[in-house]
């Protein structure tokens, strides 16, 4: 069975992590340690208006910590939000794994007594 | 399309006659609850409400069967109580192959970045969804830990 209490408070992330381009800021931001919306779309083929976009929708997820130097706002990424993410999905994966081997102990189980072997 | 790109998916295979597996995933929301349970028979199109002691009660609508192949479900696994509709929901299918000796079954769950979130932040997804981004999130994970460290 899954954990059905595991991944709706994800859904945030889900979602922030499912454009591509988000997912390049955030990786890129996450290899430089901390930037700015003009430092990320320098390194980035994308403008800094849609860095800007995307980095409101890693902070609504949580995935980025936004703080405030002078005129400038600088991003760092969260790395226990993503790390826990990774354990939600897993925690998804190994409850299939669950259900799965108990469907085989079922099946495999009426297999014999079917053959009345048991 | 979309399925492929936030999909978790596992097997198993099980020493059985595919009728016989056929007979177990066919039966509407088995998965749901701390204990496999085939007392729910419907058919497509069904909405079959699966009543947990420790989650609450789940509505699985049936997607598709195609026996003794493949069977589609519809949850809402994070809205108890809640009918599955597009924006709480994932899919979950289950795929039958005959091998030698017994059957590979699938099972593939996706529509994780489907699901409803704060207004606002919807309306700026879905442009080109590409890449398997699960295991990006796992790769990112590591990378976010190395540069704490």
């Amino acid at each position: 069975m899954i954990d059905t209490g595991t991944l709706d408070e994800f859904d945030s992330v889900f979602v922030a992590l499912a454009d591509p381009r988000r997912r390049d800021v955030l990786e890129r931001l996450a290899r430089v340690g901390e930037g700015t919306a003009t430092t990320l779309a320098a390194d980035l083929p994308i403008s800094r208006q849609a860095v800007v976009k995307h980095l409101a929708l890693l902070d609504q997820a949580q995935l980025v910590q936004a703080r405030r130097s002078g005129r400038e706002v600088r991003y760092s990424v969260q790395p226990a939000r993503l790390a826990s993410t990774a354990d939600a999905i897993e925690a998804v994966a190994a409850g299939w794994d669950r259900t799965l081997a108990a469907l085989r102990r079922i099946a495999e189980a009426e297999e014999v007594e079917g053959e009345g072997e048991e | 399309m979309d399925n492929v790109r936030d999909a978790i998916e596992r097997e198993i295979f099980i020493r059985a006659g595919i009728e016989r597996v056929w007979s177990l995933v066919s039966r509407v929301g088995f998965w749901v609850g701390d204990d496999l349970h085939f007392d729910h028979e419907a058919g497509e199109g069904d909405l079959v409400v699966i009543e947990t002691e420790t989650y609450g009660n789940f509505p699985v609508r049936v997607e598709r069967l195609d026996a003794p192949r493949y069977a589609a479900y519809r949850w809402a696994s994070g809205f108890p109580g809640s009918t599955p509709v597009d924006g709480n929901s994932t899919l979950v299918e289950f795929t039958l192959q005959e091998l030698d000796g017994g059957v590979l079954v699938q099972v593939r769950e996706s529509g994780f970045s489907k699901l409803q979130v704060a207004e606002g932040v919807r309306q700026s997804l879905y442009a080109d969804n590409a890449g398997g981004w699960i295991a990006q999130i796992q790769a990112l994970a590591r990378v976010g830990e190395e540069v704490t460290v």
